[in-house]
């Protein structure tokens, strides 16, 4: 695992997008600022020993050009992406630092940050909740989630509740009026990895 | 001539403030065994056209000069006081020490005030043992995002 600032990423991807990662610590647009960002980014890592490292290297390339990748908000961001066989985790530690590490079992990761261990492959109908009844699913402590899971041709974007409890979520859908739909979190697991 | 920004810090309990040649201001935690942690403010009056990252480049060019066995541990940017901010922490050796000394420095720039041909570069600067960073990093990191101009 090798921590980075979001600077330093942004530096190394040399502009291109990299799932998960969130701005600049500082405005882009202020040619000050980008310059001080760029400079701060390459001392940095020189001294760091990590430009041009070759496990930067081989972190960086399933993020760079990934041939899947999933992201996911719970507090903080997550992001996994795959390129031939290998795959790299991103997480975001504080408002501009994370680790980039090596993973093997991408699931695994995501069941573990998202809370998705469980067996319950269940899916429910969509409900059209009151306004009591949607208060009552958001009160503490449940939290709203989301995730992408993306491919090339296939992109899915999920929001849903988890109540804290374990049990199944209540998956949301787009739409006026918003409908949940009670999901387990196996369900929800597969659809995501 | 326009005087430097007054500036307010947050500090633990405990600390105490004094003064010192060539600084606004030195804060000192009297419990620190082995050396005499402090953390220091200092400003100086640079050229309007001297930014954040000529002050970055120049203070690591005067360090790695100045310290024996200079290196530097971490640079990220940040935003103080609303300013754009340089946060470098570094350690070197300092001769009758057997322990290097780390050090964060964090530099930004006084908000413009209508001064056309200089503006003010402030430098916050703590420096405790390297045995002792897992203790001082984060106060010094927590005092330097405090800093602000009154």
């Amino acid at each position: 695992m090798i921590a980075f600032t979001a600077e330093e990423l942004h530096f190394l991807a040399g502009g291109a997008p990299i799932p998960g990662l969130g701005p600049l610590p500082l405005d882009a647009d202020d040619e000050g600022a980008l310059r001080l960002m760029r400079g701060t980014a390459e001392r940095s890592l020189t001294a760091r020993g990590l430009l041009g490292a070759r496990e930067v290297t081989a972190l960086f390339e399933p993020l760079i050009d990934p041939d899947w990748f999933a992201t996911a908000k719970r507090g903080t961001a997550r992001a996994w992406a795959r390129r031939q066989g290998r795959a790299t985790e991103l997480a975001q530690m504080g408002p501009t630092d994370y680790t980039l590490s090596e993973v093997t079992d991408i699931r695994a990761r995501i069941a573990d940050f998202l809370d998705l261990h469980s067996d319950d492959d269940s899916r429910g109908l969509p409900v059209t909740p009151d306004e009591q009844r949607m208060q009552a699913l958001l009160a503490p402590p449940a939290q709203v989630i989301e995730a992408t899971r993306a491919a090339p041709g296939d992109i899915v974007t999920l929001q849903w509740i988890d109540p804290g409890d374990g049990g199944p979520v209540w998956l949301l859908s787009d739409g006026d009026p918003v409908q949940v739909s009670r999901t387990g979190r196996a369900t929800l697991l597969a659809t995501l990895s | 001539m326009p005087a430097f920004a007054a500036f307010e810090i947050d500090l633990p309990d405990g600390w105490a403030a004094d003064g010192a040649p060539d600084c606004l201001g030195i804060f000192i935690d009297p419990a620190a065994s082995g050396f005499r942690v402090n953390l220091l403010v200092g400003a100086d009056r640079v050229g309007a056209g001297f930014d954040l990252e000529d002050a970055a480049a120049a203070t690591l060019e005067h360090c790695r000069a100045n310290f024996a066995e200079f290196r530097i541990e971490q640079e990220k940017v940040t935003e103080i006081a609303g300013q754009p901010a340089a946060l470098r922490f570094q350690s070197f050796a300092v001769e009758g020490l057997d322990d290097r000394l780390l050090q964060l420095q964090a530099l930004l720039i006084a908000p413009p005030d209508g001064r056309e041909r200089t503006k003010d570069l402030f430098h916050i600067d703590g420096t405790c043992l390297d045995a002792d960073k897992e203790r001082y990093a984060p106060v010094f990191l927590a005092a330097a995002e405090s800093f602000r101009f009154v």
